[in-house]
């Protein structure tokens, strides 16, 4: 009898949806990226405000949550994508996913948050929520006992007293792999970043599947540098790891994670509530209590172990690009580094 | 609801009338796995009341036949009547037998009580008719107090009569047994065949029993099967079998039984190397290779002079009697005689020893040269 | 069908006939969409270019020019054959141990020895890390070698394969003929012939069958390179990078046509050898007791000992990396990782949802896989529906839960798919699971009903009680242990199995292990730990429950099988 009602329980859900839908309260399938240590938080923030739309949240690393919209494309199970790298959006935009919408108040953000095409006169396609920053993290104690001197620029990365010592996520499946391989590029042009990685290259240790184990191993002391990102070395920080966060003088690479409603749904007044949400105030203050950099001008207030100048460190970034060559300089990648990924 | 029921002391209506109605017909079943022909063409017709014996070497088809009757087996073409009703085609639960096999197949996590009463509680009969049922079965295969206990607790010969009760508890018109005697020690067989054959014959209930011992048919049987190679030899009475075998096998299979390679002479006369001796009147070709069959209890000796004389190669002492095994002069054939104890004081048998052979004419059985033999 | 039910006389019996072929249908149904279908459009996507226009053998060609990707396949064949070795080698010597001295503490060692298998494969790799990682305590047994690479993997993959190989090469051994061993005691013979011309011969078809065993398990295996592998591939995981890393989906079919072929390869020779072991041993052999030494006892002792002994370090291992603070460098004992506040993987939720699962797989595939083991043995008619039901019944041990996982997603996700409903929830990981563990647990049920009397069902028939009440009242009670051992196989793997179900889960369904996966991936090693410890204590929960059970029923039942 279990095993009926186990095999019919999808069935009722559906028709337990249609029922409540017609009652105003509506499932949301929302797609994110963001830090399952945050998710909790915002889940919480936004459940509070809007208790008549419950959201099934689908949390995974930015490769697997763009793989998996890219697979279901021609049956997309996620209404909202709300906190994925924009790199990731541009490419889902290209493949025609996203349905544009301007949210109430998005005119308040920071333009460079938003959607391009919203200069031109258009809706934005997605909107950006708060910026994530490349950077190093150093293990102190086991720099000291390995003799690896702390780097302070990503030049230093090459240098032979770093061999077999530095860890970094793989572009492939990483957002923050990625937005450190694009800035490179960015900084110094293509064929120079190609050269700045084969040097690297030699140093690296492996490559890991997320962003933020390369700062974990560090943490550990499995490795002594691990590139990643500020927020989760500043968060090891606090919790007692023996690391300093590390901004290279080069300028830092960084990416936003943006919002935006998968085309097609069939639940669009709930979905544009919660893209209202997304660039409201309150919501970007939350966002400013992980992340240094929000859309919203004005609201970000200092974070710890967070250096307070970071914004003007921060690298000139083009998405466009970025999302446009993603898939051939990730192929190049694969095909000059690939054999030292992790599993 | 007890009401509904008939005592199994009772006997069988159709029993009791002892009419000579038909309770099962077989009409020309074949049988066939693949390329192989397991039943072919057989037709039969078991009459009410009758106890009746499938006999045969293993492979010859008994069992298959008796899996037909009960529907285990689905026949390949054939009809099968059951008191003037086609059950050709049905199932075994819509055939109205009960069935007791070799292995028991008693359930081994349910009580006597619950295997006896197995198909009965699926008849919606209230309990104390149930147990009185029960009780009544157990009594009738002397078994009455037995209920509670496991079948691994009792002996084979016990568990074959649970069996047996079992199969009788929903008053079948037919019964079926497959070699129900086969995994028992000769002397609990020896006692549980009487007792099955009493039962038999109390309750009058159709029976039909699978068994490679002609032994068990002999004694047992109203009427024999003989089957080989997926067809009947022979249908009879146990004393026809053995007395009148319709064929070389059956004569083999049936008792012990000399062959001698003989030549047809004229009508009620062969020969036997240069001998010729007296016979039934039989219609083979005067010089047609044959084979005569006789039993070793019909041959007579004598220290007398005769046309047929043989030397003791052989003497087994077998109790009631001595076999005595002799060439028979002028072929070099082998013969055995059954000679009675007190018999053989007067022939002083010895090794080496001449004899005279007297076959009496009525005793001795023709067949073609070269029919089967197992 | 027409024709079937009106050929029945009355209502109740076609009812029954019809109910027969029914389940029948629905078995055969299963295993088709649960199954083969899934595995048909694995093999269309790999020959299929990424907008889903058909391009031949395309992808094969750019597979074998893309020398990253080739690579795994020699890595995986060497990494399997070195496991194969170094654990039919150490599970043969401890089987030996246990069958053929009278070495002390058996039941202790292999009480022992079977813990690996209640523990997902992520455990060791994990546990590995804190023995021999960077900051491990017995890092310099290493000699300066990385654990992280083929060292790593081949350890790993030993400590769970082990109880597998020993299970196998117990079973082998216990096998013997004693009175070969008298003959050749009688005749003088020196030991190591013996050993050589009796008992070698005696187990060699059981010890090619673990050798294949071993084999498969090693090269399908996903989880230990996954966490320990470093930068060594293997085929397993690069079908998940080819997915989840880089979308490639197309090319992850390609990787799994060309894992699924070793392993089916193994397991057709497997299936031969079966069959040629069945006639082996003949009846007559008599039970070969082994009388006491005691420098070969206590040297077997010492060796299975020590083996057991690296299996509770590994295990304490992992225990001990949950219980630290922050591990290496604040080694205050805390529980706080047990609460997985705000990480990845779902935490308690995920444990929950893995129960559910385990739950449900043990008590729907445990039915579903005896019943339809039961229509093959014990029903008559249909033939071919019945063989067609066995061999699919045969098959998913040949498919890697990689393989499995990644097509179901290709099979289910499809939009038109009449099953669609099925993805992402909880019913489309117990059928996966159902499926992928099918093979062992239709053997066991096979096992199990050749030993009952073949007539039970002719006499239920004869009583006129319709097949459903004989099975119900006396196929399953009497065949309770096998059908209990199935139900706890079926559970302990629910509970540890990542490679099928780590593309399958929704944010609904997250599983323990694969959550074990992700804390891992995310950096939350103790986390992890402390997740892969809690499905190890799940497991030997049930597992310990398990055995009370049996040993209560089996008392129970002592009235009526003491003599049976």
């Amino acid at each position: 009898m279990s095993m009926l009602r186990r095999l019919f329980q999808p069935m009722l859900l559906v028709g337990a949806a249609a029922l409540s839908m017609a009652a105003n309260a509506t499932e949301l399938t929302v797609y994110t990226a963001v830090e399952s240590d945050d998710l909790q938080k915002y889940a919480e923030r936004f459940k509070a405000t809007y208790p008549d739309i419950t959201i099934n949240w689908v949390r995974d690393s930015t490769g697997v949550i763009t793989a998996r919209l890219l697979a279901e494309k021609g049956n997309p199970q996620a209404d909202v994508i709300w906190g994925l790298a924009a790199t990731s959006l541009l490419v889902l935009e290209e493949e025609g996913m996203l349905a544009r919408y301007a949210p109430e108040g998005v005119e308040n953000l920071d333009p460079k948050f938003v959607d391009a095409a919203y200069r031109n006169g258009e809706d934005p396609a997605w909107v950006g929520m708060d910026a994530w920053v490349a950077a190093i993290c150093y293990n102190t104690i086991e720099g000291e006992r390995q003799g690896v001197p702390m780097p302070t620029s990503w030049e230093d990365l090459t240098q032979p007293a770093f061999e077999g010592h530095v860890i970094m996520p793989n572009p492939n499946s990483s957002g923050t792999g990625y937005l450190d391989v694009a800035s490179w590029m960015q900084l110094w042009g293509e064929e120079q970043g190609w050269d700045y990685m084969d040097r690297l290259h030699n140093n690296i240790a492996r490559y890991t599947h997320s962003g933020s184990a390369p700062c974990s191993l560090a943490a550990t002391g499995e490795a002594v540098v691990g590139v990643s990102f500020a927020f989760r070395g500043a968060r090891l920080k606090s919790q007692g790891a023996p690391i300093e966060v590390v901004f290279p003088e080069e300028g830092l690479g960084w990416d936003m994670e943006a919002a935006a409603i998968v085309a097609g749904t069939d639940k669009m007044e709930a979905a544009q509530t919660l893209m209202d949400w997304a660039v409201s105030r309150d919501a970007n203050e939350l966002y400013n209590e992980g992340y240094a950099v929000v859309a919203y001008p004005g609201v970000a207030q200092p974070i710890e172990n967070y250096p307070t100048d970071i914004t003007e460190r921060m690298i000139d970034a083009d998405f466009q690009w970025a999302a446009i060559n993603r898939e051939r300089v990730l192929a190049e990648w694969q095909r000059r580094y690939d054999s030292k990924t992790e599993q | 609801m007890q009401t509904t029921m008939t005592s199994p002391l009772t006997a069988h209506p159709a029993a009791t009338s002892h009419s000579t109605s038909t309770h099962l017909s077989i009409d020309n079943v074949t049988k066939c796995f693949g390329s192989f022909t397991a039943l072919d063409k057989i037709t039969l017709e078991i009459q009410e009341g009758e106890f009746i014996c499938f006999l045969g070497p293993s492979g010859c088809g008994k069992t298959t036949l008796l899996r037909t009757i009960a529907g285990l087996t689905r026949q390949s073409t054939g009809t099968l009547i059951q008191r003037g009703k086609d059950i050709s085609r049905l199932p075994p639960q819509a055939r109205d037998f009960g069935i007791v096999f070799q292995s028991y197949a008693l359930f081994p996590n349910l009580t006597v009580f619950d295997n006896v009463a197995y198909g009965l509680r699926n008849r919606r009969i209230n309990r104390v008719g149930i147990r009185s049922r029960v009780t009544e079965l157990l009594a009738l295969v002397d078994l009455g107090g037995s209920e509670d206990k496991y079948p691994a607790a009792l002996s084979g010969g016990q568990q074959q009569r649970v069996a047996l009760a079992r199969a009788l508890a929903m008053e079948p018109g037919l019964l079926l047994l497959d070699e129900p005697l086969s995994a028992l020690d000769a002397r609990v067989r020896t006692h549980l065949r009487s007792q099955i054959k009493a039962l038999q014959a109390r309750l009058g209930v159709t029976t039909i029993m699978v068994t490679h011992d002609q032994e068990e048919a002999l004694t047992m049987a109203d009427r024999i099967v003989v089957m080989n190679h997926g067809v009947i030899e022979q249908v009879g009475t146990p004393a026809e079998i053995y007395h009148q075998p319709a064929s070389a096998f059956v004569a083999s299979f049936i008792g012990t039984m000399n062959f001698l390679e003989v030549t047809a002479g004229t009508n009620h006369r062969v020969q036997l190397g240069s001998t010729h001796c007296d016979c039934q009147p039989h219609h083979y070709a005067q010089g047609l290779p044959i084979q005569l069959a006789i039993r070793p209890e019909a041959v007579a000796l004598s220290r007398t002079q005769s046309e047929l004389m043989g030397e003791v190669t052989g003497i087994e002492f077998l109790g009631a009697f001595q076999r005595v095994a002799l060439r028979v002069q002028g072929t070099g054939q082998t013969l055995l005689a059954d000679v009675p104890s007190r018999d053989s004081t007067a022939l002083v048998l010895q090794l080496g020893q001449v004899l005279s052979i007297h076959f009496p004419a009525d005793a001795a059985r023709l067949y073609p040269a070269g029919s089967s033999q197992p | 069908m027409r024709a079937i039910l009106f050929s029945r006389p009355t209502a109740k019996l076609s009812l029954e006939a019809l109910v027969r072929l029914l389940m029948l249908l629905a078995g055969v149904a299963l295993l088709v969409i649960g199954l083969l279908f899934p595995l048909f459009a694995m093999l269309v996507k790999s020959l299929q270019g990424r907008s889903g226009d058909f391009i031949g053998l395309a992808n094969f060609v750019q597979y074998f020019q893309t020398p990253a990707l080739v690579n795994s396949i020699t890595n995986s064949f060497r990494m399997a054959l070195t496991t194969t070795v170094v654990v039919v080698g150490l599970a043969f010597l401890c089987a030996y141990g246990v069958t053929r001295t009278c070495m002390p503490g058996k039941r202790l060692f292999r009480m022992l020895a079977i813990l690996p298998i209640l523990a997902p494969s992520l455990l060791p790799a994990i546990s590995l890390v804190y023995l021999f990682g960077n900051q491990g305590f017995l890092r310099e047994l290493l000699m300066g070698h990385s654990v992280y690479g083929p060292i790593g993997i081949v350890i790993g993959m030993s400590f769970w394969i082990f109880p597998h190989a020993l299970m196998l090469l117990t079973t082998a051994l216990t096998h013997s003929d004693a009175r070969l061993y008298e003959a050749a005691d009688v005749l003088g013979t020196p030991k190591w012939r013996i050993f050589l011309t009796i008992t070698l011969p005696g187990v060699r078809y059981g010890l090619i069958s673990c050798l294949f065993v071993v084999f498969t398990l090693a090269i399908t295996d996903f989880g230990v390179p996954k966490i320990i592998g470093g930068q060594f591939s293997v085929l397993a995981t690069d079908v998940y990078r080819q997915v989840v890393g880089q979308q490639n989906f197309q090319m992850g079919a390609v990787v799994s046509v060309i894992l699924l072929l070793p392993a089916v390869l193994s397991f057709m020779v497997d299936r031969w050898i079966q069959r040629r072991q069945v006639a082996q041993l003949s009846a007559r052999a008599v039970p070969w007791q082994p009388t006491p030494s005691p420098l070969r006892d206590w040297l077997f002792a010492l060796m299975c000992y020590a083996v057991a002994g690296v299996i509770l370090l590994v295990i304490g291992t992992a225990i001990y990396a949950s219980l630290l603070q922050f591990w290496p460098y604040n080694r205050t004992f805390t529980l706080q990782h047990y609460t997985f506040q705000g990480l990845a993987g779902g935490g308690w939720e995920a444990w929950l949802n893995s129960l559910k699962l385990a739950f449900s797989v043990a008590l729907v595939g445990t039915l579903v896989i005896f019943f339809n083991a039961w229509l093959i043995e014990k029903s008559d008619g249909y033939q071919p529906l019945r063989q067609g039901l066995h061999l699919m019944a045969m098959l998913p041990m040949a498919v890697p839960g990689m393989v499995l996982g990644l097509a179901y997603i290709f099979f289910f996700n499809q939009a038109g798919n009449p099953f669609n409903w099925m993805y992402g929830t909880m019913a489309i990981l117990v059928l996966n699971t159902l499926v992928h563990f099918y093979t062992v647990c239709h053997l066991t049920s096979v096992t199990a009903l050749k030993q009952l009397d073949p007539e039970f069902e002719a006499v239920g028939a004869s009583l006129k009680v319709p097949f459903w009440t004989t099975f119900r009242r006396v196929t399953l009670p009497v065949s309770l242990p096998a059908v209990l051992d199935i139900s706890v196989y079926l559970f302990v793997n629910a509970m540890t199995t990542v490679s099928a179900v780590v593309f399958l889960y929704n944010s609904d369904t997250r599983l323990a292990s694969v959550a074990v996966l992700h804390l891992d991936e995310a950096g939350y090693f103790a986390s992890a730990a402390a997740m892969a410890v809690l499905i190890f204590l799940t497991s030997l929960g049930v597992k310990l429950l398990h055995a009370a059970l049996t040993h209560a029923l089996l008392n129970n039942a002592q009235r009526w099988r003491q003599a049976g």
